[in-house]
């Protein structure tokens, strides 16, 4: 039984001015305990959507949430169910997740009578004093790593970190970064890694979930798939990444843009930006097609049966 | 000749706890068709340093030093000058592309207004040249972009429009301020090659401010590291991000995750935080969070020297070849 696992899962939104837009258009995905599972993808290809609907803050239109073998059920008014308090959610900016008025030991404490504050920020590498602070009194990173002790309090399995390194500084993001390798190897916590930093997730992912326009194009181990990735987005993905090495190397530009969710294009959804697009591509939509060494890739060009 | 030539730049803030030193003697200078990379972390003076030249920091700054451009001194232009030589000679590009381009105007409207009032175009001949502004920053279909609102494009292509506002009336100097910080990497890669190719085709100088050394590297050809609003490193791209003489370049690279790096290697962060403006501390600013401090360095501030073709304020110099 995986920690979390996600089947299928379509999220729609209404437009303003009517209509829908399937943000999700039908993703699988699993993590399972002690997992870092990365999910990179551009803006706009749900990569969010999923994770919010992971953790029940949006409701599925279609497909199965699983947390520890238990469905997922949506938010609602009221408390939430005891059994999800172990799946937690971290967001890109920690300040919208703490109260700027407490000081940091009291919102820790949330967590319950018996929690032990010292040890959360131990946890989280920071001194037993910042319990007596103010969130404003911590760098970007210092706070994150607040927000991530808060979660901790909850005593979680499963955390779903939604760009949580974004809007740090290098040396801020190494932390935090050092930090969730340590929570899922010291503490076997699961984590999925939501974030549009390449460079990040290939050094600290377990497996890594490429997401385009609502689907997945490619899932496998981390290393084989940076080195020799089975799908054309993920290949201009990681051409598409700088590299500090002080050669002069210009990145790859991937021409063109995600086109608009609630109008896809036929055939596979990436075939308009695809230099390797053949017939196949604008005809028929093609599934996540199971691959040698647990991998899969959604493109034609790795169907072994004549199409 | 350089384009740009800053000598001695100081810039102070009134705040709640005094005046404050944000660009703490700056000197630096941007080469014709050259792209100048300016990098350090968040609040090491590289935005002030900037809108310093352009007469756009906060009320109440107050500003020391010379900015040569074009054999004027920027900083003690009238305000009237200013404004005309930074509409048209020198022009800047933000993190947000929505700081510079209004929400309420058309993209045409945009476009053509500067060229009309910098340039003395007719309406035809702006018209055209905005056209083919758009198609040189790559907007498609740049007729119908013309009659659209900055909010029905997506981010990159919003930045793409900045620049070509920007270009508009064919400066010689871009100042651009994070400009692809807010967006994807496949983006990224475009503005990064539309810059590349500015400079090489139409010989604009470029200033670069980034906190990504990945982005410094795809195109600067000199940088400079800022740290607590002072320069601690400049040279050749190369030199600088190949073999960084100073701890805090030095561990700037060292933060960042290696391609070949085996499985949970931890990468390194540089102990402490940069510091507040406000709290500087004596000495090389950097002694705090420094493996290679000793004593000195904590008590005189170190001068930037110039060692083969490169300059560093570290005299510990614990990278020498």
């Amino acid at each position: 039984m995986s920690a979390l696992e996600l089947r299928d899962v379509e999220v729609e939104y209404d437009r303003r001015g009517g209509g829908k837009v399937r943000a999700v258009a039908g993703a699988s995905l699993s993590v399972e305990r002690g997992q870092i599972v990365g999910l990179v993808g551009e803006s706009g290809c749900g990569k969010s959507s999923l994770a919010r609907a992971a953790v029940g803050l949006v409701a599925p239109t279609a497909g199965t949430v699983r947390f520890e073998g238990r469905e997922v059920t949506p938010l609602t008014r009221r408390a939430r169910p005891r059994e999800l308090v172990r799946l937690q959610m971290v967001f890109q900016n920690p300040y919208s997740s703490l109260n700027p008025r407490r000081k940091v030991g009291s919102q820790l404490a949330d967590g319950g009578p018996r929690t032990r504050v010292g040890e959360l920020l131990e946890l989280v590498g920071l001194p037993a004093s910042a319990a007596a602070r103010y969130p404003h009194q911590f760098s970007g990173g210092q706070r994150q790593r607040i927000a991530i002790a808060r979660v901790l309090a909850a005593d979680p399995t499963v955390i779903v970190l939604d760009e949580p390194l974004a809007s740090l500084d290098a040396s801020a993001q190494a932390q935090i970064a050092n930090l969730l390798v340590s929570l899922a190897r010291g503490l076997d916590l699961s984590l999925l890694l939501i974030s549009h930093d390449l460079a990040i997730v290939r050094h600290v992912a377990d497996v890594v979930s490429v997401m385009y326009l609502g689907r997945m194009v490619e899932t496998g181990a981390t290393r084989p798939l940076w080195q020799l990735p089975l799908h054309p987005y993920t290949e201009a993905l990681i051409a598409a990444v700088p590299h500090a090495d002080g050669s002069g190397f210009l990145p790859e530009a991937l021409p063109g843009e995600v086109p608009d969710p609630a109008n896809p294009p036929p055939g596979c959804r990436f075939n308009p930006r695809c230099p390797y697009a053949f017939d196949r591509c604008v005809a028929e939509e093609p599934p996540l097609l199971p691959l040698p060494g647990d991998r899969r890739s959604a493109c034609w060009l790795r169907d072994t049966k004549p199409g | 000749m350089s384009v740009l030539a800053v000598h001695g730049l100081r810039v102070s803030l009134p705040t709640a706890e005094g005046r404050v030193a944000v660009v703490d003697g700056v000197d630096y200078h941007v080469e014709p068709g050259e792209v100048f990379g300016v990098a350090g972390e968040s609040g090491s003076g590289k935005t002030m340093s900037m809108l310093a030249l352009l007469g756009l920091l906060p009320a109440g700054a107050a500003v020391e030093g010379r900015a040569e451009f074009a054999g004027r001194d920027l900083l003690r232009l009238p305000r009237r000058k200013l404004r005309d030589v930074s509409g048209r000679d020198v022009a800047m590009v933000f993190q947000d592309p929505l700081t510079s381009l209004h929400p309420m105007l058309s993209v045409g409207r945009q476009l053509t207004e500067h060229v009309r009032r910098h340039l003395g175009l007719s309406r035809r001949d702006a018209a055209r040249r905005a056209v083919e502004l758009l198609e040189d920053v790559r907007i498609p279909a740049p007729q119908s972009a013309l009659r659209a609102y900055p909010h029905q494009f997506s981010g990159g292509m919003r930045q793409r429009i900045a620049i070509a506002v920007a270009l508009a009336c064919r400066p010689s100097l871009l100042i651009a301020d994070e400009p692809t910080t807010a967006l994807d990497v496949t983006v990224q890669a475009g503005i990064l090659r539309l810059l590349d190719r500015l400079r090489r085709e139409g010989g604009l100088s470029v200033v670069l401010i980034t906190h990504d050394l990945g982005v410094l590297s795809s195109i600067a050809d000199r940088v400079s590291i800022f740290y607590a609003g002072r320069v601690v490193e400049s040279g050749e791209r190369e030199d600088v991000l190949q073999r960084p003489r100073h701890p805090y370049t030095r561990a700037l690279l060292d933060a960042l995750p290696h391609p070949e790096a085996p499985a949970d290697t931890p990468l390194v962060a540089i102990r402490g935080t940069p510091p507040s403006p406000a709290r500087v501390p004596p000495g090389c600013a950097f002694h705090p969070r420094c493996p290679y401090a000793i004593e000195s360095c904590t008590t005189d501030v170190p001068p930037l020297l110039a060692v083969n073709g490169r300059r560093f304020a570290c005299p510990v110099d614990p990278f020498a070849p």
